[in-house]
């Protein structure tokens, strides 16, 4: 077997990636093993499977893209005109209005990697809603409703605006205050 | 060259980088909690600074403006105080190998060609890779297993530069990220474990099967045959949407418990089944270094493999270990070429790894 990067030498080493059980496999010679940064499983990899990675969520995409592929002009983001074919192809979205441009097909996608397309984790420290302590009782009380109505996608992120709020309270040197 | 892609801390570059061949990153800590079956922790995010097009649609004059930007909220950064700044573009093919090997740059980032520029942070804890896949991949690294810290400093960093810098971020989505995989936290969370025990009784796949439920992903290196290249597994979450940060570094954790456990009982199992053939292994590894006269790179890898399991079992006592992660540092290629003369070729590496390990190993045992 030859080696995947040159394909002129023999295979010395291969890379293996499991995710869901499906494996993916990446067989290289010692050369390009050393030259990709490949000889030390520390250096950590995962960018090296970003082609094959992409790949994948090809498959993913294809009913989802299905649509407007037939249609004669793939659609384009207005703003950094990165196409849906182009994204297909790389995997690769051009910039942050492609979310808004492309945002039907990327909510279906999303739901199929992720089995979510909400965020309910961190955010950027100035758009954090909390400023004080009157917002953090509407907070709590808001986060036991959720409870009790058993929207715990919302109760996670309630959650974890209150810790936000409490850390920021406590914390000495931040002067600033937050916006709503 | 237009001035405004002139930056302040182009001047700095090599001359850094020299400083960092002359020692080694903390994180190999070798007396970190769990340290002997988990190496690290890594917690990496994804972020991207709206209004600029991701470093894979940008024009050359967009990376400079995000660099830019970076520097502008970095430099003032308490927390990467007294960090270094290296313009990628001024280091050649040897330095960003060196870089790749000491864990501080991908190895796409190390042949891409865009003007882009990496920020260490002191003894190697926290870095930044500016104009990667996004415009920032912010990473923290930790000896053992250590969730906890590792997510608690590079949270600290990225409220930091959030503050200065106006991340791309809806309430729908999270993080916006080139590739929407890391959509939503951004949060890529790996623990690197040495699973040699496991490994040798052929539980490795079961273990992950059972796993999976924990949605991680699993990458490791094989070599000739169906030996996982020096027993090292790299165990990262697998989503980043719909799963709060908190909730990620609390599972991975439990996932770094939980494999911790099963190695140690592997590892009993093994000694009371096999104590035979695992004094043997541990043995022909030693005598293997004692006397070679050439090793490759992943050769060594296995050997240390097999004295870092000898050490851990008690089959050698009473010496220091922290030679292991040295010799795994120190000897790849490029981390020999910039340290040594007349490394250029593969042989005359593998010629000076063997007499390196040959005069460590003879003066041990």
């Amino acid at each position: 077997m030859l080696c995947q990067i040159c394909k002129k030498r023999p295979v010395a080493v291969s890379y293996t990636q499991v995710i869901n059980n499906k494996k993916t496999q990446l067989s290289v010679c010692m050369k390009c093993a050393e030259e990709k940064g490949m000889t030390n499983p520390l250096a950590g990899l995962p960018e090296v499977f970003s082609k094959i990675v992409a790949n994948i969520i090809g498959e993913q995409l294809l009913p989802e893209m299905e649509e407007t592929k037939s249609k004669p002009s793939s659609r384009r983001c207005p703003k950094c005109n990165t196409s849906l074919d182009k994204f297909e192809k790389t995997g690769l979205l051009g910039c942050d209005e492609c979310y808004q441009a492309f945002e039907k097909e990327l909510g279906g996608l999303l739901r199929r990697i992720h089995g979510s397309n909400k965020h309910i984790g961190s955010r950027p420290r100035p758009r954090r809603v909390v400023s004080g302590e009157r917002d953090l009782v509407k907070l709590r009380t808001e986060l036991e409703q959720a409870i009790t109505k058993e929207k715990y996608e919302r109760a996670a992120e309630l959650r974890d605006l209150i810790r936000d709020a409490e850390r920021e309270a406590n914390s000495k040197n931040s002067g600033r205050s937050r916006k709503a | 060259m237009p001035s405004d892609r002139t930056l302040e801390f182009s001047k700095t570059t090599v001359k850094s980088l020299n400083s960092l061949a002359k020692r080694l990153p903390r994180w190999l800590d070798s007396h970190a909690q769990h340290a002997n079956i988990v190496i690290s922790t890594r917690v990496r995010l994804a972020r991207n600074l709206a209004g600029h097009a991701f470093p894979n649609a940008a024009k050359i004059e967009d990376l400079y403006g995000v660099m830019r930007e970076v520097y502008s909220a970095v430099a003032p950064s308490e927390q990467l105080g007294e960090a270094m700044f290296l313009d990628m573009l001024r280091l050649g093919k040897l330095e960003r190998k060196f870089l790749v090997e000491r864990r501080l740059i991908s190895p796409p980032y190390a042949e891409s060609d865009n003007p882009a520029m990496l920020v260490v942070g002191a003894e190697e804890y926290i870095s930044v890779m500016v104009n990667e896949e996004d415009h920032l991949r912010i990473q923290s690294i930790q000896p053992g297993l250590n969730v906890g810290e590792a997510s608690r400093l590079i949270t600290q960093l990225d409220d930091e530069l959030g503050e200065h810098l106006n991340y791309a971020f809806t309430d729908q989505f999270g993080y916006l990220t080139a590739c929407p995989t890391n959509t939503g936290t951004g949060m890529r969370l790996s623990l690197f474990v040495h699973l040699p025990a496991l490994a040798m009784l052929e539980e490795i796949e079961k273990v992950f099967k059972k796993l999976a439920p924990s949605e991680i992903t699993v990458r490791g290196f094989y070599g000739e045959g169906t030996e996982v290249v020096g027993n090292i597994f790299q165990i990262s979450n697998q989503l980043t949407l719909g799963r709060t940060d908190d909730s990620i570094v609390k599972r991975m954790q439990e996932v770094g418990q939980k494999l911790v456990t099963l190695e140690d009982d592997a590892r009993d199992r093994l000694l009371d089944a096999q104590v035979v053939q695992i004094h043997d292994k541990v043995y022909r590894a030693v005598g293997i270094m004692k006397y070679a006269r050439t090793l490759s790179s992943l050769e060594l890898l296995n050997l240390l493999s097999y004295l870092r399991l000898g050490f851990d079992v008690g089959i050698f006592r009473n010496a220091d270990r922290s030679f292991l992660n040295e010799l795994m540092v120190t000897l790849q290629p490029a981390h020999m070429q910039k340290t040594y003369r007349g490394m250029d070729d593969d042989l005359a590496r593998d010629v000076h790894r063997a007499h390196v390990v040959r005069e460590k190993i003879s003066s041990l045992f």
